[in-house]
């Protein structure tokens, strides 16, 4: 069954229909998520109440239209607003020390940057630093690799104002990240010369 | 690092913290066939978390009982988070035991540590019928009332493979660390602390619904940017505990 035909069931009330959709995306959307709001558990939560969301209201969708970007847009836009409100509660300070912690340590010299393991680890306490709206938007152009025009698209808003802060969270990255790479630029990190990177997105 | 890398990077985190094996399926079936169609809206969210709470504490329980008592939960923070210097674990401190439930709502002192420069305590949250409620307006008071600053803190909800642990719904495990400012607490002596805080249930938001004349453009169409107030849960406290700790050496 495509997507479409799975659409079409799922207007008619056949939540085989849903089952598809569902396992279709369910991995990338709540590993989407999971970047934003910095849980599983509460990613799984959110996906899945997108999901019972989009049942509800599947009478609504136009079905011309190509499910997954929307419904990955949902999920980013939930996560979002999940994630600032779990950050208001709860500052993720623990984070903050992990990072200076990870960059602190006298294991990470240049030769040990092949060690995935600790760039990944202190990817995961600079993404932490930034706010859940930077997050979004660093998900939705390098995780689920939207371009700026579609994320400008998406968010009603102009292209301008997403590079913009694209831009913000890149120096912010970077700042945060350099003593892993000296101070060399950071070629992807550069801003407007960036190289336009369209990673392939299942839809 | 580059675009690229960056890119690489993120799949490869994502590839460690949420398996491929994933499937929300069948609790997504079992709330939709629990409840007829047409009858969801209007439910509280709180209902629905403890639908869901229901549905994976039958399969939870036993791995995160077990979990729980082979190896602390606190104990394995400290581990993760903190390697250098809280290696061994929650056997540096001492077993606090102390509990207090406001509603539905249990917080427990498990174990606190004090050396010289940093207090470390580690408690549970527990509600009682699955709803998750946050830590809220912590805060650590020596004997003489002086407020100690807030370093840092780290916690699991949930699932945690990194951890190793599954948390059944509604239950939290947290490590608040403190710098130890408290006045006339040498190394060997007893520290007399109190400790205040609040729970807030966590609601999660939903997705905003479609625009009316606009039925294409779903939760949040193009062109528009829907803002809700976020729905606020629950707050209980305070939660307040009291007790003394032993300063120890610096790890």
């Amino acid at each position: 069954m495509d997507e479409r035909e799975a659409v079409a069931r799922l207007k008619r009330g056949d939540i085989g229909g849903l089952e598809v959709l569902a396992r279709t995306y369910q991995l990338r959307a709540t590993r989407a998520a999971d970047l934003i709001v910095r849980d599983r558990s509460l990613a799984e939560d959110v996906v899945a109440e997108t999901l019972l969301h989009i049942y509800e209201r599947i009478a609504q969708f136009d079905a011309g239209r190509p499910f997954g970007p929307w419904f990955l847009r949902c999920v980013v836009n939930a996560a979002r607003e999940a994630a600032t409100q779990r950050e208001r509660h709860v500052p993720l300070s623990g984070e903050q020390g992990d990072l200076e912690q990870v960059l602190a340590s006298q294991a990470l010299g240049p030769e040990i940057l092949a060690e995935r393991a600790e760039l990944r680890t202190a990817v995961w306490a600079a993404l932490g630093r930034l706010s859940p709206a930077e997050r979004a938007a660093v998900v939705q152009r390098y995780y689920l690799g939207l371009s700026e025009q579609e994320m400008a698209a998406e968010a009603g808003c102009s292209p301008g104002t997403i590079k913009w802060r694209l831009h913000q969270a890149r120096e912010r990255l970077r700042h945060w990240l350099r003593p892993l790479w000296g101070t060399a630029p950071a070629a992807g990190f550069a801003g407007p010369q960036e190289i336009e990177i369209r990673r392939e997105v299942r839809l | 690092m580059n675009a690229q890398q960056f890119a690489r990077t993120l799949d490869e985190l994502e590839a460690e913290r949420v398996p491929a094996s994933l499937d929300l399926w069948p609790r997504l079936r079992a709330r939709i066939t629990a409840q007829p169609r047409g009858a969801r809206p209007g439910r509280s969210l709180a209902v629905t978390r403890l639908g869901w709470a229901a549905l994976a504490v039958v399969g939870l329980l036993l791995l995160s009982t077990t979990a729980y008592a082979t190896m602390p939960t606190i104990g394995r923070l400290l581990r993760l988070f903190e390697p250098q210097t809280m290696g061994q674990g929650e056997s540096l401190g001492q077993q606090l035991n102390l509990s207090q439930t406001i509603g539905d709502v249990t917080v427990a002192m498990e174990w606190a540590y004090a050396d010289a420069e940093h207090i470390r305590i580690g408690y549970t949250v527990r509600s009682h019928d699955g709803r998750r409620f946050d830590p809220l307006n912590i805060s650590l008071a020596d004997a003489t009332g002086a407020l100690l600053p807030f370093t840092m803190g780290y916690g699991v909800v949930g699932e945690s493979e990194r951890l190793g642990v599954a948390l059944p719904p509604g239950e939290s495990s947290y490590v608040q660390v403190f710098a130890n400012e408290a006045r006339g607490a040498a190394i060997g002596e007893d520290l007399r602390l109190r400790l205040e805080m609040e729970a807030e249930e966590l609601v999660l938001p939903t997705p905003a619904p479609a625009a009316t004349g606009d039925p294409a453009a779903g939760p949040a169409g193009p062109g528009s940017e829907r803002l809700q107030p976020l729905p606020v849960g629950e707050r209980l406290g305070p939660f307040t505990f009291e007790f003394s700790i032993p300063v120890v050496s610096s790890q």
